[in-house]
């Protein structure tokens, strides 16, 4: 079978790609696990009214398939993550944005400055306990076409915000 | 925080009038309102003061409650206007920065309710031609800082709406510019013959039948056939013969109020159909009872769309449809009202010499065609393999060995759909756009114009991974898209590099 990707790198020069800082790792994990324990948590507790009413088999149950269903979770974020940091990066050259990500799904987005709509940068509680935050360039086309990079210190998010300004305003 | 602010001049800045708490502890009261309601039923019917007084402190907690979200946004909420951006800082648990380049501002909205009058205040909407309709609420400000932001906006350049004034001048001057395309009732009849509505009729029969059936607890089907058994049996004798002639007959019966209901609904809707071009703003003006003139200027049209169904083919005919800004929110009544249906009706080559004039990048003459990669035999063929193996798995008990035909005979049949798929899928792009023709049976053309297009993307699936090959995405203004299936990877960057070419260029639109 021919590897196309090999055939590509050699014929253009790419821009080096950048990653996102380490620390992301376990901001994905913990906040994955996280919100798999407030979602199944939620489920689980729904189950104890049952236990606590005359119906300890249906509380039991849903307790149960709660609780596989949330290791589950917490194993797929655990075994995933180290993966899904592998394969995210990101460029800014003159002209695009472009990014790369998806583990099981592979998908690079490449989006001109010039169609720039509004930017955010965004720190969460959990990113911010990680010393993290996130930068989003939203353009016309909706969230299929926005550029997002979780996982950058604030410092980094700021100086990208004001290096794609800089370069959406030169533009026009 | 203010890092980029010495580069710009600041111009105005500003906060919320303390109203927005009122009213979006208004609003969140409206979301609470039920149970408020019940707590306070609990009150008037408690039947001791005790249960009185902790309902009464249960409905102060939450009325408090409900206060915290609307304050500390009030507080937190900064807006600035510098001559480059708007900037909107806000938010205490999630805190968020907003910039809006003052060049991406298309349009303020301003919405006053009585109350908001009577207080003297305004909610802004901050319009950018994004998807989600406004990309900033000022939710709510003075009327004097409205007017001050509007000002600073207008004379920055920004805040202008390029769309309003043609979408007026057209409408208004519909009828002097000269017809591009008009369309005749026997084609709009014929619209409504071709159209794939089997399923809706199918659907309808089914519930006329549900409906005409007495109520037992038979399934459907045994009420259907003792039903028609009894209805029919008297007439034209007993037996299976008679049953299968009413059945065929109310099928008959069905099949045909659906294409007289769907040729007068396309004559109704579409009557009267004119296209007209007046610079750069079409107009298409139809109805036979609803009248409608629908503008639409070139720069909003993010994708064109010609398509021919099965039936549409053999007779020749093809629809057109556009996808503009609003492709994403406006979907819905768009379809409702057929405003996204260019042309409802005519002559494939009608429309393929229509195209250019529609927009310069859909003039299919223009590209030079190919296929894409023949893996697409061997990718559909193993994909068979994999679906024919899982079910020779689950019909080996009760087949046994003749299990082993089915991973066979589905790989063979995914192998001639896939060159059906090979010999039926062309795309093409430059520096310019980008077409794709798909369909083994309808078949549709899907041209984007590379000045609209927001992102390109490439995804794989390990499926594709694995047989090298990946899915060419374009997504446009409004959330628009093309796909190109199965294009090799390097393909499918040599094509991105063409269409967003690595050096600065000024964009063709806002």
């Amino acid at each position: 079978m021919a590897a196309p990707e090999t055939e590509d790198s050699e014929t253009v020069p790419r821009p080096a790609m950048e990653k996102p800082e380490p620390a992301v790792v376990a901001y994905w994990r913990i906040s994955g696990i996280v919100s798999a324990l407030i979602l199944f948590g939620m489920i689980a507790f729904q189950g104890l009214f049952f236990l606590w009413a005359d119906n300890p088999e249906v509380g039991l149950g849903i307790v149960g398939v709660a609780g596989v269903l949330g290791a589950l979770r917490i194993t797929w974020v655990l075994v995933t993550t180290r993966l899904r940091y592998r394969r995210l990066e990101f460029t800014i050259d003159a002209v695009n944005l472009r990014v790369r990500h998806g583990v099981l799904v592979h998908r690079e987005k490449t989006i001109p400055i010039t169609r720039l709509q509004h930017l955010d940068v965004d720190r969460g509680p959990l990113e911010r306990l990680f010393g993290l935050a996130s930068l989003s360039v939203f353009t016309s086309g909706g969230r299929a076409a926005t550029f997002r990079i979780p996982g950058l210190t604030p410092t980094r998010a700021e100086e990208m915000r004001g290096q794609v300004l800089a370069i959406a305003d030169d533009a026009r | 925080m203010h890092a980029e602010a010495d580069d710009a001049a600041l111009i105005l800045e500003g906060r919320l009038h303390p109203a927005s708490i009122f009213f979006a502890f208004l609003a969140g009261l409206r979301r609470t309102a039920f149970w408020l309601a019940i707590i306070a039923f609990q009150a008037v019917t408690a039947d001791s003061f005790e249960r009185v007084v902790t309902t009464l402190w249960l409905m102060a907690l939450v009325t408090v409650m409900s206060l915290v979200g609307p304050v500390v946004q009030w507080l937190r909420y900064r807006y600035r206007l510098t001559s480059r951006e708007l900037a909107i800082d806000s938010g205490f648990i999630r805190r968020q920065q907003r910039r809006i380049p003052v060049t991406r501002v298309q349009d303020l909205s301003f919405e006053a309710g009585p109350l908001h009058r009577l207080l003297g205040v305004v909610v802004v909407s901050v319009q950018t031609s994004g998807t989600e309709g406004a990309e900033a609420k000022l939710d709510v400000i003075t009327r004097e800082q409205g007017d001050a932001l509007r000002d600073a906006l207008r004379s920055l350049g920004g805040a202008v709406s390029p769309g309003h004034a043609p979408i007026e001048a057209a409408g208004e001057g519909a009828s002097t510019a000269p017809a591009l395309l008009s369309v005749g009732v026997f084609a709009l009849i014929l619209r409504g013959l071709t159209d794939n509505r089997a399923g809706l009729i199918l659907a309808g029969l089914v519930g006329f039948l549900s409906q005409a059936m007495p109520d037992d607890d038979l399934s459907f089907f045994v009420k259907a056939w003792e039903h028609g058994r009894r209805l029919f049996a008297p007439i034209a004798g007993q037996g299976t013969f008679a049953i299968a002639v009413f059945v065929a007959t109310v099928v008959a019966v069905f099949v045909l109020a659906g294409w007289v209901g769907s040729a007068a609904l396309n004559v109704m809707r579409f009557y009267g159909f004119t296209l007209r071009e007046d610079r750069g703003v079409f107009s298409r003006s139809y109805g036979l009872f609803t009248k409608r003139v629908h503008a639409l200027p070139r720069v909003r049209i993010q994708v064109v769309r010609l398509r021919q169904t099965l039936l549409r083919r053999l007779l020749g005919l093809a629809e057109l449809r556009t996808d503009d800004m609003g492709a994403g929110a406006e979907a819905k009544t768009a379809e409702a009202q057929g405003t996204d249906v260019f042309v409802p009706i005519a002559s494939r080559a009608s429309l393929t010499a229509l195209l250019p004039r529609v927009l310069p990048e859909a003039d299919v003459s223009r590209y030079h065609w190919t296929r894409t990669s023949p893996r697409i035999v061997r990718r559909s063929a193993s994909r068979g393999a994999l679906l024919g193996s899982a079910l020779g798995a689950g019909l080996y008990g009760s087949v046994g060995l003749w299990a082993l035909a089915a991973p066979v005979a589905i790989a063979l049949l995914g192998a001639i759909w896939g060159v059906a798929t090979l010999r039926t899928l062309t795309w093409a792009h430059d520096h310019e756009g980008l077409a794709v023709w798909r369909g083994v049976f309808r078949r549709s053309l899907v041209v984007a114009p590379a000045s609209r297009m927001q992102a390109l993307n490439i995804v794989q699936s390990p499926f594709d991974r694995w047989h090298g090959v990946a899915t060419l995405i374009a997504i446009a203004g409004g959330g628009a898209r093309v796909a190109v299936p199965n294009v090799p990877v390097d393909e499918a960057r040599a094509a991105i590099r063409r269409l967003f070419p690595g050096r600065p260029q000024k964009s063709h639109i806002a």
